[in-house]
């Protein structure tokens, strides 16, 4: 009896440490909040989340208005120019308990802005921290390289900005027109024929000359 | 000797019963996000409008082009050789054969690079590999490929080639309007009246 008591104990334990072990295995530290189709909508909808460089300067100057702006750029790169006020959070230590912290800390009414030297690098983080469950996150357009060569000319710009990237700036079908290539066989091929009967015309006015 | 036969057996079809009870394994398992972020933060999936327009004119088979613009962009003007998967659609079970490719590899091509690198982060996520984004877009593509600066007099050798590189590009990709060369056949003709203007001189 004492002996099969020990085999279930030992047993039960060794099923325990597998569950436990499994269950653990496929936790990740980070999990995601959004599943990838709600991950997917957001992203669609992110117009919403978006943040226009021309009114940053009206948001630093409105006390009222909450909102804290963060800076993904390297540190050496804040060092030299930063938003008044910015928080920096380098890309690549945005998952850092630390910076996870803040994001959780800040009430709910205050919004984080995001920004990199362009949208592109303040993308990835956004999409990623949005995705993480963080709510009331958002990302602005144009990035500091913008608004810095900008800070001068900012309300006054053309009817589709440089920071607007996914607008077609060109009609491109037009310029691959333009464009002179290899496309177009005729041309060539009336080129020679048109050479070949003025030659003609030429070699009769000497005849005649003579 | 019996009695102890039956509960290992017991034991191990519990065992069995419990792994059922464990949580579904997804078909392919989501990247972790601290794994993700490292592919965040190199700029690896970012390839020039040059490399793309090569592998075009290679026609490359390792490389598909997915444009993931909307449908109505798409049939308005599209790179040769592309195919179209709209952004709305990176989650159709039907394209994920498409996305989730083992060998070959792809290359998401968009008006600017957001939605093309919005593309991406969804399919790595999706623990996809080899996918790649076009810098800047097609915007870009007009810039690079079809009109291409000329780079300054004191610039380096290499900035030269490479815009030589760009130049050649553009005559693969340009509409067919050939101004260049017709106008050289127009400067030849009056050279050529010259010479037989000269030879009734001397006849008479």
């Amino acid at each position: 009896m004492k002996k099969i008591n020990n085999l279930i104990a030992g047993a039960i334990a060794f099923v325990a440490v597998i569950f436990i072990a499994m269950i653990s295995i496929n936790q990740p530290e980070h999990p995601y909040e959004l599943s990838i189709d709600e991950a997917l909508d957001t992203t669609l909808t992110m117009t919403e989340m978006e943040v226009f460089p021309e009114d940053v300067p009206m948001m630093l100057e409105d006390s009222t208005s909450n909102h804290v702006f963060i800076d993904v750029r390297n540190p050496g790169e804040f060092v030299k120019g930063h938003i008044e006020g910015a928080k920096n959070i380098p890309v690549n230590s945005i998952l850092q308990e630390s910076s996870l912290e803040f994001f959780r800390e800040k009430d709910s009414a205050t919004t984080a802005i995001l920004y990199g030297k362009d949208q592109i690098q303040a993308n990835a983080p956004w999409m990623l921290l949005t995705q993480l469950g963080f709510n009331n996150i958002k990302v602005m357009k144009g990035g500091y390289d913008y608004y810095s060569t900008h800070s001068l000319d900012i309300y006054d710009m053309p009817a589709i900005p440089e920071y607007m990237i996914e607008e077609p700036m060109y009609d491109y079908q037009q310029v691959v027109e333009e464009t002179p290539g290899i496309g177009d066989v005729k041309v060539k091929t009336e080129g020679p024929e048109k050479v070949v009967p003025k030659r003609k015309k030429k070699e009769r006015k000497v005849e005649g000359g003579c | 000797m019996n009695t102890r036969y039956i509960i290992l057996a017991i034991l191990l079809l519990a065992l069995g019963a419990g792994t059922m009870i464990l949580p579904d394994k997804a078909e392919k398992e989501e990247l972790p996000a601290e794994r993700l972020l490292l592919d965040i933060t190199s700029d690896t999936r970012f390839k020039e409008p040059i490399f793309v327009a090569q592998k075009i004119i290679e026609k490359d088979p390792v490389y598909t082009l997915i444009d993931v613009r909307t449908s109505d962009q798409y049939n308005e003007f599209h790179l040769p050789g592309t195919i179209n998967i709209p952004l709305k659609e990176f989650n159709n079970p039907e394209y994920q054969g498409y996305l989730d490719r083992e060998v070959k590899n792809n290359i998401f091509i968009s008006n600017g690079s957001l939605k093309a690198d919005q593309a991406w982060f969804l399919c790595r996520r999706k623990g996809y590999e080899n996918n790649y984004v076009m810098q800047g877009g097609l915007n870009q593509w007009v810039e690079n490929i079809l009109r291409p600066t000329p780079p300054p007099a004191t610039a380096s050798k290499a900035a030269f080639e490479e815009y030589n590189r760009c130049k050649a590009a553009s005559l693969y990709f340009g509409g067919g309007s050939m101004d260049i060369s017709t106008e050289v056949r127009k400067e030849e003709l009056p050279v050529k009246r010259k010479k037989k203007e000269r030879k009734v001189a001397g006849g008479c």
